[in-house]
């Protein structure tokens, strides 16, 4: 067999093409990574990012904290520096943004009130690539201990996404430097994995999406880290695996998407639980995100109504606390704001004639899993 | 004129409230007005500029913000027709499911227990009164209105085709035996009823959405003359997703452009090899420093807030994405505040909105079915003129008429423009303009193409309007002046330079013939006892117009 020199990318986030610069970053060097520029403005351009890789201001090798000013909301801080950008290989069909991170063609054709309902060739497709998004998940979900780092599970995600000819889609999405969200605690979403090491107590989600033949599949669960946890925090990540169950119950042919708020809701409530309002549910399928938004708050008046063929996404995060968020200086990372933690779930449903069909479903098999709550 | 019951108010006031949308509670107040249902009216003296209401664009209902948006999208169906069938799948199959029924439920289509009609389904012995007016001659709005009858017809289509689809329940108002023509006649109308209702309060928001109603704005009375109101919109928004400015869709396209261009201009770069160097990565640190918001944006509380409305007013909205009640005026405690549906006459207010005023200004007298009559009983001798008129000089004129008005406009515009703000869709709403909402009544702005006679009429103050004038002149000029302007025929450069002889004041001879066409105008006669609200908009417009001939006189 031949051996195929791999192209060599430009490693501005922003950039992503095939380049013959030897262009480098001199800290880089210094820290033993060795990535190219096409020239000085593709470095300027993707200068915010890139700069997560290198070691903090004492040029030590120590995990450190790169927003020291940033009034975190609880004890969870980012640890960096972010470990070089993930390579996928050549053979494996990418989406567009995995150049440059703008996802055109989706941010294109997504018309608000426009939401696919796929055949059944394509239907086969989601199907395979929620197959995969489902064993990746219980692959990473496995190795979840006290002691492992978020960055770690991200290796496992992305080796066992490109393992199964699959692009992990949250990879430069806007500039997502990561290839799965893990989301730790008050972190309500959109975690970057870094250095951070998971400890006996603390719960994580971890979103896994990935794209197969050209569908995305999109999944996430909360999990425990050890045995011993806070009777409040068995409490909300059981309510928020409740929430997501209760509204899949919902989904049928003629529901409109606006009465799932209420239902997630008035679980959540009844369980002293808030419910995030700036996330929301989503389709899924051809594109990573489009049509419908599936808000996950009660009363809302989202548009839209099930119609057999259409996939999407539920993933309530429900909040121990309030339900205000705010974000991080990373522009990505999400979190409470009053620093109590945060637990979600998330499935990518397909409508049939008279249900439901969740199609990244657990199996026997899977990891995680609910406890029973502590009285 | 809001057709909606007083105890409906708190569950619209908790709409607003809910739809984190502003209504100025410390100022005005909803309750019954003298113009019939409900009004709005200051509870203290407010200054002009006073934001009155705010509603966000999420909480106006429009097709495509209603339940079943991507169904109304699939379907391809738009305007005013998809805010009927939005409007009734909400209020009659998701009621209180969905969270714009508290608002919708208050939209009522009965006035009295009997269905709230436009004039065209009342009765004939209503109709009949109505006969000669404007509203018949100028808006034949006493005819079928196609639009709502093929409206209906998609809309027990579609209905049908979602249910055999995917189970959606069929509203009552679709559900029925086709063969039964009783049937079809009374959901029929009940259909007209709601259109009729829905018709007379949407407001033209922009141009993703379309019309939409947006709660306690439709409550504001009209006012012929003095509107106290404006209604603010954005208009010019992304027509995919709504949003104003740089949206995803325009990002996009910028981007696929510039991507586009790169490829097309493919820069052969030397070679880079070595590093960056450090004085450029110490510069991007310095430029990340300042922006890198490391201390979090805390909305910090003004203390020394006052009662105004904008301290009242929810905070993080964003105003470009709301539609708003402004006052133009300043008004006194106790006043009913009014706004303006735009300047319309009682035919048009009847037609459309279901209501006349008295004495209305905007009023007109049409008079071609009268002038022609007149033509025709005397062609021996103004026949030839009346031909030529018909022929020739109409469309002559008809042009040379716009080129002139069109050059005053331009010199109003530029006027306007130095107020600077052109972007703001000021809008006389209702909706005054969307022509989607009822194409036999937009005959009022544009006379119709090719009918010599059309858009012929007294003014309020009993004057005739150009058209009437011009024709008047050329029917009493004097042979020699007629011979003069007849040496123009066929040239139509040079009968154009002639017609301002059609502007003159006019003649003993004119006023006798016009006098004598207004002798002409019959109208039905009223029964004595004027009981129904009907009858009583009848009565109104009729007398209005009475009193136009009146001035003639």
């Amino acid at each position: 067999m031949q051996e195929k020199i791999a192209n060599v990318r430009c490693s501005s986030l922003q950039c992503g093409k095939v380049t013959d610069s030897m262009l480098k970053c001199p800290i880089c060097l210094k820290q033993g990574i060795e990535e190219v520029f096409c020239g000085e403005s593709c470095f300027k351009d993707g200068y915010k990012q890139h700069k997560a890789l290198h070691y903090g201001t004492d040029g030590s090798g120590e995990v450190y904290d790169p927003f020291p000013k940033f009034k975190y909301t609880g004890k969870l801080k980012a640890q960096y520096p972010l470990s070089p950008k993930r390579q996928v290989p050549d053979e494996i069909e990418k989406p567009d943004w995995a150049e440059n991170g703008l996802p055109i063609i989706e941010q294109r054709n997504d018309r608000t009130n426009k939401i696919p309902v796929y055949n059944k060739e394509q239907i086969k497709r989601i199907r395979k690539a929620c197959a995969l998004g489902r064993e990746v998940l219980d692959v990473a979900a496995a190795a979840v201990r006290p002691g492992i780092t978020t960055d770690e599970i991200d290796e496992i995600v992305h080796n066992e996404t490109i393992k199964r000819g699959a692009y992990p889609s949250p990879l430069n999405y806007y500039n997502f430097p990561k290839s799965v969200c893990t989301s730790v605690n008050e972190i309500i979403c959109h975690g970057v994995p870094d250095k951070y090491v998971l400890k006996e107590g603390d719960i994580v989600n971890l979103d896994v999406s990935l794209y197969y033949q050209g569908m995305h599949a999109d999944l996430n669960e909360t999990y425990y880290v050890g045995e011993t946890i806070a009777k409040d925090v068995i409490n909300t990540v059981e309510t928020a695996r409740e929430c997501l169950k209760l509204a899949i119950k919902m989904c049928k042919p003629g529901v409109t998407f606006q009465s799932l708020g209420d239902c997630i809701e008035k679980h959540s409530k009844s369980n002293k639980c808030s419910v995030v309002r700036t996330y929301c549910g989503h389709g899924v399928g051809e594109f990573f995100h489009c049509a419908p938004s599936i808000p996950h708050y009660a009363n809302n008046r989202t548009p839209g109504v099930m119609k057999p063929g259409m996939v999407f996404t539920i993933e309530p995060m429900i909040n121990e606390g309030v339900w205000q968020d705010i974000t991080w200086p990373d522009d990505w990372t999400s979190s409470t704001k009053d620093g109590k933690v945060s637990a979600q779930f998330e499935q990518t449903l397909l409508v049939t004639e008279n249900g439901v069909e969740v199609l990244t479903a657990r199996n026997k098999k899977s990891p995680g899993g609910p406890r029973n709550r502590i009285k | 004129m809001s057709n909606t019951d007083s105890s409906d108010t708190d569950d619209i006031l908790t709409f607003v409230l809910e739809s984190k949308g502003f209504f100025h509670t410390a100022g005005c107040e909803i309750r019954r007005s003298d113009y019939g249902g409900l009004g709005v009216f200051a509870l203290k003296d407010l200054k002009e500029d006073t934001v009155l209401l705010r509603i966000p664009k999420s909480s106006v209902f429009t097709a495509e913000n209603s339940s079943i948006a991507n169904l109304l999208v699939d379907s391809e169906v738009k305007g005013m027709l998809a805010l009927n069938i939005a409007y009734i799948y909400e209020v009659f199959i998701f009621q209180v499911e969905s969270h714009w029924y508290k608002y919708l439920k208050s939209i009522s289509h009965r006035q009295n227990g009997s269905l709230y009609l436009p004039p065209a389904y009342w009765e004939d012995n209503e109709k009949i009164l109505l006969k000669n007016t404007a509203l018949d001659v100028v808006f034949e709005a006493l005819s079928p209105q196609e639009e709502i009858e093929n409206g209906f017809k998609v809309g027990i289509a579609l209905s049908r085709k979602w249910n055999e689809e995917f189970g959606l329940k069929i509203p009552y108002l679709f559900d029925f035996n086709l063969e039964d023509q009783k049937q079809v006649s009374s959901n029929f109308k009940e259909f007209a009823a709601i259109a009729f209702a829905i018709s007379s309060r949407v407001f033209e928001i922009d141009n993703y959405h379309d019309s939409g109603l947006v709660a306690i704005a439709d409550l504001f009375n009209h006012h012929a003359t003095r509107p106290d109101v404006r209604f603010e919109s954005m208009y010019d928004v992304c027509d995919m997703c709504g949003e104003l400015g740089d949206c995803k869709h325009v990002i996009a396209e910028t981007k696929a452009l510039d991507m586009e261009m790169e490829q097309r201009t493919q820069r052969i770069t030397p070679r880079e090899t070595g590093t960056i160097s450090l004085s450029v990565i110490e510069e991007l640190e310095r430029e990340l420093d300042p922006s890198d918001s490391e201390s979090v944006e805390e909305t910090v509380s003004d203390e020394n807030a006052e009662e105004t409305p904008e301290a009242i007013m929810p905070k993080n909205i964003d105003t470009d994405e709301c539609v708003d009640i402004i006052l133009s005026n300043d008004v006194k405690a106790g006043e009913e505040i009014f706004n303006s549906y735009g300047d319309h006459s009682n035919s048009y207010l009847l037609a459309r909105y279901g209501f006349c005023i008295e004495d209305n200004p905007h009023d007109v007298v049409d008079l071609s079915e009268e002038l022609v009559e007149y033509g025709q009983k005397n062609s021996k001798r103004i026949g030839d003129r009346m031909e030529w008129w018909e022929d020739e000089v109409h469309a002559v004129y008809k042009e040379w008429y716009e080129a002139t008005r069109e050059e005053s406009e331009e010199e109003e515009e530029e006027e306007e423009g130095e107020e600077g703000e052109e972007e703001e869709n000021e809008n006389e709403s209702p909706a005054s303009d969307s022509d989607s909402t009822s194409s036999e009544l937009s005959s009022e702005e544009t006379p119709e193409e090719n009918d010599a006679w059309g858009y012929v009429h007294l003014k309020h103050s009993g004057k005739p309007n150009d058209v009437l004038l011009a024709i008047l002149n050329l029917l009493t000029m004097s042979p020699s002046m007629y011979k003069n302007l007849s040496s123009a025929r066929g040239d139509v450069e040079k009968l154009a330079k002639k017609l301002p002889l059609l502007e003159a004041k006019l003649s003993g001879d004119g006023k006798r013939l016009l006098k004598q066409i207004c002798a002409a105008k019959k109208y039905a006669k009223l029964p004595s006892d004027l009981k129904t609200y009907n009858l009583q908009q009848i009565e109104l417009l009729i007398n209005s117009e009475k009193q136009i001939l009146n001035r003639v006189r």
